[in-house]
């Protein structure tokens, strides 16, 4: 299906094209500017038109009714194109017709005719008669020097004034302002605008706007320049926009990957050393929800608090950029209700899941030392027990709470102990070892903190701490904490290993002042100590 | 040496020469004129002979009266003036003269081709 418009050629009624229409618009259009300075130029035109009207009538028939484009690209084979025309019959108006028109002043002005910014190229293009396009490539390929063109752009933007009247555009031109070329120009201005009405109907919007920001010039010199200005700072603006809704798009992208692989149950943290299983968000609400169906509801939440907004992210980066031509209806609304669905949700989840953490239960085990020979105590770490847990006894040390606990050996997680020293004014030196943990119930709670396995061991003057506590894998991450009292008579001299330094949060009570060697931590006394003591 | 240039070239002074003998033998619109001479290619393009026909007229060298017919809009059909029989007259001397030497440069013994006028010049 094509649409069809009614032309009137030489006197004759033509059904023709619109594709095929435009081409022998361009065609006759071509043709007229060509011979436009030679004498007569009318009537030749006026034949010509009346062979295309004999040509084309003898093209249609009973079953044929429509010109197409074919046929008009047939006549014009035929009839031939202005350039030869030209060259056949000689008329000269490339050559002798110019003294019969003496050519004007030639002005810089801005073409504010087919511009794509400001109008500037099609201005210097047509003082310095070339091609448009290439005033446009050499702009652009100079961008790429420094960028002094863009400069230089904005500059003549707003600084040479702009093309509007008739004279001024047969001034750019270099054609002398009289009454016959004025004439001329208006008449092919109007089969532009005729053309342009066309397009109006169908493109009523765009043409609005575009009358609107551009077409309300002043004549006075300073208007000028402030409607230029306008038009720089709307197209800057424009150009602003586009470049955020440019970064808009690529974070909602890469958010979206990321968020997808999540979501696809890809590991949140990767880490091949040391066998360390891959952490899921599935894994991770696991660890919090007892029941897989409050589980999974977390997981819809968080579909939904985090996929709206990144969705939305990616709309408005599309709307700055496309324009308003890619609004959805409604976009904002549906968008906020499914986010409000996922808070909901969410906070349901945040509820039942809270209920685990309720109650906290400590469960208490202390154990008293036989007493040792000197008065140096040294404490250190056992680091045989990473070789257990399938940790490389050196280097092991280096893992970090969070590593630590999604390493599950034999059904059991690890976390590190607290360790902490006091003095006391008995003469044993006895370990407390306090267990903690929450649960949605206190016996629950209980449970969980008697589940917790520690240990440590004493040879002779030297005390082995487990680097980690252990707890079953089943029982979810429910608060555990162990934390290590070390009960010290007073004056004993305690030496941590360094390793020791490293691997425990290390308290230390008041009255003992800690101080670092290269590979030691060593406590010594204080001056004042005795009366804080006691 | 681009051929299809130099005959272009060629046919150029002889088109309107062409034109004002058909004329002056009978009247005729351009489409007769376009046929007789396609017929014997003088002709590539068709639109070649309105700018002709307007310079000749405008010369005072045609003239042209409007003929209606039928089926379409009212026909230009062209016949020399009296000033463009006499200025054919002289195109046509020339063109004898011209034809003339042109032979005999052509046809003659390279030796003596000095004997001939450039026709280039005329």
């Amino acid at each position: 299906m094509k649409k069809t418009l009614t032309v009137n050629i030489g006197g004759s009624v033509f059904h023709i094209d619109d594709d095929a229409y435009e081409h022998l618009h361009q065609y006759l259009s071509n043709i007229r500017s060509h011979f436009a300075k030679v004498e007569g130029c009318e009537e030749i035109l006026w034949d010509i038109e009346n062979r295309v009207a004999e040509t084309l009538h003898a093209k249609l028939s009973d079953g044929k009714q429509v010109i197409t484009l074919t046929d008009v690209q047939e006549v014009i084979r035929q009839l031939g194109e202005p350039e030869q025309i030209d060259n056949e019959a000689d008329t000269g108006s490339a050559t002798s017709a110019k003294p019969s028109s003496p050519k004007g002043p030639r002005r810089l002005y801005r073409n504010p005719d087919g511009a794509i910014l400001g109008g500037v190229a099609g201005g210097l293009a047509a003082f310095f008669q070339i091609d448009t396009t290439l005033v446009r490539l050499a702009f652009l390929l100079l961008t790429f020097a420094g960028g002094a063109s863009i400069v230089t752009y904005l500059v003549m933007w707003i600084i040479v004034p702009r093309a509007n009247t008739t004279a001024e555009k047969l001034e750019m031109k270099g054609e002398r302002v009289n009454i016959s070329n004025i004439e001329k120009s208006i008449k092919e201005e109007l089969e532009d605008v005729k053309k342009n009405v066309k397009q109006f109907s169908a493109d009523a919007e765009k043409a609005i706007r575009q009358k609107s920001a551009g077409r309300t010039s002043g004549q006075a010199f300073a208007g000028g320049i402030g409607t230029a200005l306008g038009e720089v700072f709307t197209v800057v603006a424009k150009i602003i926009a586009a470049l955020i809704g440019l970064a808009l798009l690529f974070t909602a992208i890469f958010l979206l990957i990321g968020f997808i692989w999540v979501l696809a149950g890809g590991p949140i943290s990767i880490d091949s050393d040391f066998g360390i299983q891959a952490v899921t968000f599935q894994s991770l609400a696991n660890l919090i929800f007892t029941d897989i169906r409050l589980s999974n509801l977390s997981l819809v939440s968080m579909v939904l608090l985090t996929g709206v907004p990144l969705l939305a992210m990616l709309y408005a980066g599309t709307l700055l950029i496309v324009g308003s031509r890619a609004r959805i209806k409604y976009f904002g609304r549906v968008a906020l209700l499914f986010w409000l669905i996922g808070l909901g949700l969410g906070l349901f989840a945040l509820a039942s899941g809270t209920r685990n953490y309720m109650h906290q239960r400590s469960v208490v085990e202390e154990t008293a030392l036989p007493a040792i020979a000197t008065d140096t105590l040294y404490v250190d770490v056992n680091t045989q027990r990473y070789a257990d847990i399938g940790v490389p006894a050196t280097g092991g040390a280096d893992l970090d709470n969070w590593e630590l606990m999604w390493i599950i050996q034999n059904g059991h997680r690890h976390h590190r102990p607290l360790v902490r020293i006091v003095e006391t004014t008995t003469d044993n030196i006895e370990i407390i070892v306090n267990k903690k943990a929450r649960g949605a119930q206190p016996q629950i709670a209980r449970q969980n903190a008697s589940n917790i396995v520690y240990s440590f061991s004493q040879i002779e003057n030297r005390i082995l701490l487990d680097p980690f506590f252990a707890f079953p894998e089943a029982d979810g991450w429910r608060a555990q904490r162990v934390t290590i009292e070390i009960l010290v008579p007073e004056n004993t001299h305690v030496i941590l290993n360094h390793e020791l330094k490293e691997t425990f949060d290390v308290h230390r009570n008041k009255t003992r002042e800690l101080s670092l060697t290269i590979n030691k931590i060593h406590t010594s006394e204080v001056a004042q100590p005795a009366a804080e003591s006691l | 040496m681009n051929l299809e240039n130099t005959k272009a070239q060629m046919r150029k002074g002889v088109l309107e020469f062409c034109i004002l003998s058909l004329l002056s033998a009978r009247e005729a619109y351009a489409n007769d004129l376009i046929q007789t001479m396609k017929e014997s290619r003088l002709l590539v393009v068709e639109g070649t002979i309105y700018p002709l026909l307007t310079r000749l007229k405008n010369d005072g060298l045609l003239t042209y009266r409007w003929v209606e017919s039928t089926g379409g809009p009212p026909r230009k059909y062209y016949s020399a003036t009296p000033e463009g029989i006499s200025i054919l007259e002289e195109l046509r001397q020339t063109w004898n003269e011209l034809v003339l030497a042109v032979s005999n440069a052509t046809t003659t013994n390279p030796n003596k081709e000095a004997q001939v006028d450039n026709p280039q010049n005329l």
